[in-house]
């Protein structure tokens, strides 16, 4: 359940969204720009729904959208629109400053087609890097590291992760051992890792914010489970690659674990031919 | 002919055609039979169909049962042929140690010299997907003996195919080309259009290493023509990127920049981690080289972000000091201070 922060001066769209988005992400409502900043600084927000019209000028819009998309790179930015009053320069203006979605308010508003759109935006996103990363792994290990990651600001527990997925918590550890996966604990550690990691690629977050923003207990905290599960500082990890490369640690130690050795895959045309 | 031998023949033709609907649905037939030998054979089969289908857990089972049956009949063949297959199925998953001790159990059991080149040949993927270069030239060169001596020609080219692989590696371009031009002239005569398309853009990367771009170039040209004939769409990827990297040092960077983004985008939806990676650093260089150090930047980046997610530490290296390279010079009284405490 990701955290998706609305800036929507309509409380009939509000609603909308509301309805939508219930039980499968969480929302942060902000009343104006400053306050939209504020949240993506302060929380993991993995998703801004905007509204390309409020009370401003057009232009005063994209500034302040600039300035969204230059602080926060990993925010996911989706426009909630009404066409009028936006006209088709708007959004393709809008597309310029590299916004990921759009809702066209009474054509794309009713709750499925919502949901769809907002899933479609975030899957560009964090979800995209992780998923081809994983496609070998059985589906409930893989559906637990994806829930993990997509609820890395909650406090998750095993037994709520086992709860999330619909299984007994035993179920869930024998099923992680058996894929090579850390245990329930650890997997939840390692997902909150990822998303810091991405949150980590904005140039302007200090590991403190992020740390704050994810609920570590303190700064420190955060910097000695980043030594602990990934070698490295905050610092080190954004200038490697950010979430990639804490993914690409944890796939690391699961092939350790399961007796394999990374090597680099090859293209397939260069890679060696089997016979059977 | 009997029943079992006309199931047999349809479903090897089929799979040798590259049908494996048809090649299952005629192995299904074996392998329901009521004769115990057939039956395995089958099995066998279909676990074989299973693993170039890509479906590596359904032919593990099918192995399984394959095995358990040519256990209780004493056929030691086959159960050769079985432990090789699980062996390829181990190695593709990346899973070394079993997959060597399947192949050494492979390699005891087997008595005709087709299955004994194949075995070598698995050896040798294996030697040299753990960097073994030499091991695994070894290995081909005795697969390339034996198959050689029954005139085998579907294993020949795959020896051929991969000895060629490990003489590029070892650099030694010649005996590299020499392997790829057999390799190729068999396939040709076999009409096996997958190893032809695959050995001539290898061809290309070697002609586009020893700089001789014109050859590599055609190379690369009737490699795509053939993949774009098969539908092989990531095999097209593939072509595109060499194809890229040509013209980049051709310093046609008009030519190279829409054939490397087809590239990256074919390796996107098909989620190629490396081809994407390899095209997207490619694009960078091609970006820096028309002095658009903004698209470098990102395109190295996207390089970066995908080779450390597969922990590939010298390419992530490389990229770094790339990136580092696109810094605009400053001297050293305009660097930014660090702020102490």
């Amino acid at each position: 359940m990701g955290l998706v922060a609305t800036l929507l001066p309509s409380p009939h769209r509000l609603n909308r969204v509301r309805t939508a988005l219930r039980d499968h992400y969480t929302m942060v409502p902000c009343n104006d720009w400053p306050e939209l900043l504020a949240a993506c600084a302060a929380k993991p927000v993995t998703i801004a729904l905007i509204d390309l019209f409020p009370a401003s000028q057009v232009s005063d819009t994209f500034d302040w959208l600039r300035q969204v998309k230059r602080r926060f790179p990993s925010v996911t930015v989706v426009l909630y629109a009404a066409v009028p009053p936006a006209r088709p320069r708007d959004l393709f203006e809008a597309g310029r400053f590299g916004v990921d979605g759009l809702i066209v308010a009474d054509q794309d508003d009713e709750p499925r087609r919502l949901l769809t759109i907002i899933e479609q935006a975030e899957a560009r996103g964090i979800i995209e890097l992780l998923r081809p990363a994983i496609a070998d792994v059985k589906p409930t290990v893989r559906d637990a590291l994806l829930v993990t990651v997509t609820r890395a600001h909650q406090r998750l527990a095993p037994d709520m992760l086992a709860r999330i997925l619909g299984i007994r918590r035993k179920v869930l550890s024998d099923r992680l051992v058996q894929a090579g996966f850390p245990t329930a604990q650890r997997l939840i550690a390692w997902g909150r890792l990822v998303v810091a990691a991405k949150m980590l690629e904005d140039n302007e977050r200090t590991a403190d914010s992020v740390a704050l923003a994810l609920d570590f207990p303190s700064g420190s905290a955060f910097r000695n489970t980043c030594q602990r599960y990934v070698h490295a500082a905050p610092h080190q990890i954004r200038a490697r690659g950010g979430a990639a490369y804490v993914i690409g640690a944890l796939l690391r130690h699961v092939q350790s674990a399961d007796g394999r050795r990374q090597t680099l895959p090859r293209v397939h045309t260069r890679a060696p031919r089997l016979a059977v | 002919m009997s029943e079992h031998e006309i199931a047999l023949a349809e479903g090897d033709e089929a799979e040798q055609k590259g049908d494996l609907q048809t090649a299952s649905v005629a192995y299904r037939r074996l392998s329901t039979s009521d004769v115990a030998g057939p039956a395995a054979q089958g099995l066998f089969r279909l676990g074989r169909v299973a693993w170039r289908q890509g479906r590596l857990d359904d032919a593990l089972e099918l192995y399984e049962r394959a095995r358990a049956a040519a256990i209780e009949l004493g056929d030691d063949d086959l159960r050769a042929a079985i432990e090789n297959g699980v062996g390829s199925v181990y190695c593709q998953r990346g899973i070394f140690t079993q997959a060597r001790s399947s192949f050494a159990v492979a390699s005891e059991l087997a008595a005709s010299p087709a299955l004994r080149g194949r075995i070598q040949i698995n050896m040798g993927a294996l030697a040299l997907l753990l960097g073994d270069v030499e091991e695994a030239r070894a290995s081909y060169e005795r697969a390339v003996e034996l198959l050689d001596s029954i005139n085998d020609e579907e294993g020949l080219t795959l020896a051929l195919h991969n000895l060629a692989l490990a003489h590029s590696e070892e650099q030694d371009w010649d005996a590299a080309e020499a392997s790829f031009e057999r390799c190729l002239t068999i396939a040709a005569k076999r009409g096996d259009k997958s190893v032809m398309a695959g050995a001539m853009l290898n061809q290309a990367e070697l002609r586009c290493e020893a700089e001789r771009y014109p050859e590599a170039l055609e190379r690369s040209e009737k490699s795509l023509a053939i993949f774009g004939e098969l539908q092989d769409e990531s095999g097209r990827a593939a072509a595109l990127r060499v194809q890229g990297e040509i013209y980049r040092k051709m310093h046609q960077l008009e030519e190279a920049e829409p054939r490397l983004k087809e590239a990256i985008r074919i390796a996107g939806r098909l989620q190629l981690l490396t081809l994407e990676a390899e095209a997207a650093r490619e694009l960078g260089m091609v970006k820096a080289g028309r002095g658009d150090v903004a698209s470098a930047t990102k395109w190295l980046r996207r390089a970066l972000a995908r080779f450390s997610l597969m922990s590939a530490d010298d390419q992530m290296h490389a990229i770094e000091e790339q990136l580092q390279a696109l810094k605009p010079w400053r001297p050293s009284g305009e660097q930014k201070t660090v702020k102490k405490g």
